[in-house]
C-alpha cells in the first residue's frame, strides 16, 4: 500500500504531459443571499495517462464540481485546468462524460446511439460500424443491436451510455456517480465491462465520482478523498488486477479501506 | 397489454352508445320531434340529405349534402391544425433556442395565451370576410399557442437532459437543435396535436355556425333555423364519426412515428 499527497504526485508527473492536470484550482458560488461560498478551495493535482482515479467524499464537498470544471462545463473562479496540455475553457470530445442521468437518445438505437458521437465527428461508415461492433461485443449487447433504449434494463442501458463515450476516444473519461441505482450483481458486471473498454482504450485516463468505497478500491489506481473542497487524501491503490472480491477484501485492501473511512471521520 | 383491453373497450363503447341510445328513445318518446327526434328519423334524415340537403339552397342559396359539407369542415380543421403547428412548432423552438426572441416574445404570447379563443371570432370575420381563414383562424390560433406552450417546455426539458452530452461530443448549436432537440420534442408534440384537433372540431363548427358560408356548422343552423331537428342532429352524428376516425388516424401516424417511445 502506498498514500502519497497530492504534491509529491505533482512533482512526480512534472517531466510528463498529464491527462488531467489542475493548478490552484478553486470555485466559489454565490447564494442568493450573496454570500460567496467556496466549492473547492485551490486544488491541485495531475492524473497520467491510462490512469484510473476514483474520487469520493462526503456529499456537497465540491466532487462533482471539481468534475463539472474538469468537463468544461463550469469555469473555474481561479487556478487552471488542462487536458493533454491543453487549457480546459468550454466542454469538448476530448472529455468524455457518463452522466448520473440517463443521455441515451430514445428515438436512436443502441448501435446509433454509440455511433452518434463518430458520426457527427465525421468518421466514415465503415469504420464506425467495426468500431460500433467491437464495443457492441465488449458490453456484451450484440443481440440488442437494433433495441431501442426503452426496450433495455437499466443496466444494459449503462453499458451503451458507457460505450457510447468510449467510442469517441476521448483523451480522458469522466464519470459522475454513474452507477447510483444499480444491484450488486449487475454493479460487478458494469464495472467488469467498464475496465475492459478502458484496458481496450490505452491511453485513456478515467476520473470517476463515487460514493462507495468497494467501488473505488475495485476500480481505481488512485482514490482521492475531497472533503470541504479541498483534495484531503490522494491514495495509491497498489491491488493487483483483475480485483476479485477475495483481493478487495484482503487485509491490504481492509488496510486501504480503513484509511479511507479514518480520514472521513477526522 | 394493448391487445387484450382493447376487446373490453370495444364492448364498453358498444353498451355506452346503446345505453344512449335506450335515453334518447325514452326521451323522444315523452316529447316532440322537434326537441327530441327519434333514432330512425335522425338517420333517415341523414340519409335524405347526404348528397343534396335542399334546406341549403332555401336558407343560404348554397349546395351539397352533409357529406361534403362534413368534408369541408374536415378540411378545414386539418388545414388549420397543420397550419397551427407549423407556426407553433416554429415559435416554440425559436422562444426555447434562440435568446432575443425569447426575451422579445415570451410576455406577448403568454399574454396571447390567455386570449379566450371564441372572443376572437368577430375579429377574425372583422379581417378576413366570409374567407376560409375566418372560420378555420380559431383552429390555427388554438393550435399554434398550445403548441408553442409545449414546445418551449419540451425543447427546455430536452435542453437541461441533452445539451451538457451534446457539447461533450463537439456538436455545435444547430446540429444540436437537429439532431437531438427536434426528435425529443416529437412525442409531446403528437401529443398536443391530437388534443388541438379535438378541439378543432368544436372550434371550426362554433365559427361555422356563427358565420361561415359552408360547412358541417352552416349546414347545422340551416337545419337548427327550420326547426328540422333530426337533420341538425344527423348532421352531428356525422362529424362525431368524422372526427373519431381522424383521431385514429393521427393516433396510429403518431404511434409510428415515436414506435421508440413505447
Amino acid at each position: 500500500m502506498t498514500i502519497t499527497t497530492s504534491s509529491t504526485h505533482t512533482r512526480q508527473a512534472l517531466t510528463r504531459t498529464a491527462a488531467i492536470e489542475l493548478r490552484n484550482v478553486s470555485k466559489q458560488f454565490r447564494l442568493e443571499s450573496g454570500e460567496l461560498v467556496n466549492s473547492v478551495n485551490s486544488v491541485s493535482f495531475t492524473v497520467d495517462p491510462g490512469e484510473f482515479i476514483c474520487v469520493i467524499g462526503p456529499s456537497g464537498h465540491g466532487k462533482s464540481t471539481l468534475l463539472n470544471m474538469i468537463a468544461g462545463f463550469l469555469p473555474p473562479t481561479s487556478g487552471t485546468i488542462t487536458v493533454s496540455g491543453s487549457p480546459v475553457t468550454r466542454p469538448g470530445p476530448d472529455r468524455g462524460v457518463v452522466f448520473q442521468r440517463d443521455t441515451l437518445f430514445l428515438w436512436k438505437t443502441v448501435s446509433q446511439n454509440i455511433e452518434f458521437g463518430l458520426k457527427a465527428r465525421g468518421v466514415p461508415k465503415d469504420q464506425r460500424k467495426t468500431i460500433v461492433a467491437e464495443l457492441l461485443q465488449t458490453i456484451g449487447l450484440e443481440k440488442f443491436a437494433n433495441a431501442w433504449p426503452k426496450q433495455l434494463s437499466g443496466g444494459m442501458r449503462r453499458r451503451v451510455a458507457i460505450a457510447a463515450v468510449f467510442a469517441n476516444k476521448p483523451e480522458v473519461l469522466l464519470m459522475d456517480e454513474p452507477f447510483v441505482g444499480i444491484d450488486y450483481l449487475r454493479l460487478g458486471q458494469l464495472h467488469q465491462v467498464l475496465l475492459d473498454l478502458w484496458q481496450e482504450a490505452e491511453k485513456r485516463a478515467v476520473f470517476m465520482v463515487t460514493h462507495d468505497i468497494d467501488e473505488a478500491l475495485t476500480l481505481a489506481d488512485r482514490i482521492f478523498v475531497i472533503k470541504h473542497g479541498t483534495l484531503a487524501l490522494d491514495m495509491k491503490v497498489d491491488l493487483p488486477r483483475p480485483r476479485r472480491t477475495e483481493d478487495i477484501t484482503s487485509p491490504q485492501a481492509n488496510e486501504l479501506r480503513r484509511h479511507l473511512l479514518q480520514e472521513f471521520s477526522r | 397489454m394493448r391487445i387484450r383491453a382493447f376487446g373490453p373497450a370495444v364492448a364498453g363503447g358498444i353498451v355506452g352508445v346503446l345505453a344512449i341510445a335506450a335515453v334518447w328513445t325514452m326521451l323522444s318518446a315523452t316529447n316532440t320531434a322537434a326537441r327530441f327526434p327519434s333514432i330512425p328519423s335522425i338517420f333517415d334524415a341523414i340519409v335524405d340529405n347526404f348528397q343534396s340537403a335542399p334546406i341549403l339552397s332555401y336558407s343560404t342559396f348554397g349546395t351539397g349534402g352533409v357529406w361534403s359539407n362534413t368534408l369541408w369542415t374536415a378540411q378545414n380543421v386539418l388545414i388549420g391544425v397543420a397550419t397551427g403547428l407549423v407556426i407553433g412548432f416554429a415559435t416554440g423552438l425559436a422562444l426555447a433556442r434562440i435568446e432575443w426572441f425569447h426575451r422579445l416574445g415570451r410576455l406577448p404570447i403568454a399574454i396571447l395565451g390567455t386570449v379566450p379563443v371564441l372572443a376572437l371570432l368577430p375579429f377574425l370575420t372583422l379581417w378576413f370576410g366570409n374567407s376560409a381563414l375566418s372560420t378555420n383562424g380559431l383552429v390555427i390560433f388554438f393550435t399554434a399557442i398550445t403548441v408553442a406552450s409545449t414546445v418551449q417546455s419540451s425543447a427546455a426539458a430536452a435542453e437541461v437532459k441533452y445539451a451538457d452530452y451534446a457539447a461533450t461530443l463537439g456538436l455545435s448549436t444547430n446540429r444540436t437543435t437537429g439532431s437531438i432537440i427536434l426528435p425529443a420534442l416529437l412525442p409531446s408534440t403528437i401529443g398536443v396535436v391530437r388534443a388541438a384537433t379535438a378541439f378543432g372540431w368544436g372550434f371550426q363548427c362554433i365559427a361555422e355556425v356563427m358565420g361561415g358560408s359552408q360547412g358541417a356548422g352552416r349546414l347545422i343552423r340551416s337545419f337548427s333555423d327550420a326547426t328540422q331537428t333530426a337533420g341538425a342532429i344527423g348532421v352531428l352524428i356525422v362529424i362525431g364519426i368524422v372526427a373519431v376516425l381522424c383521431d385514429a388516424l393521427i393516433g396510429l401516424a403518431g404511434r409510428w412515428i415515436v414506435r421508440w417511445n413505447e
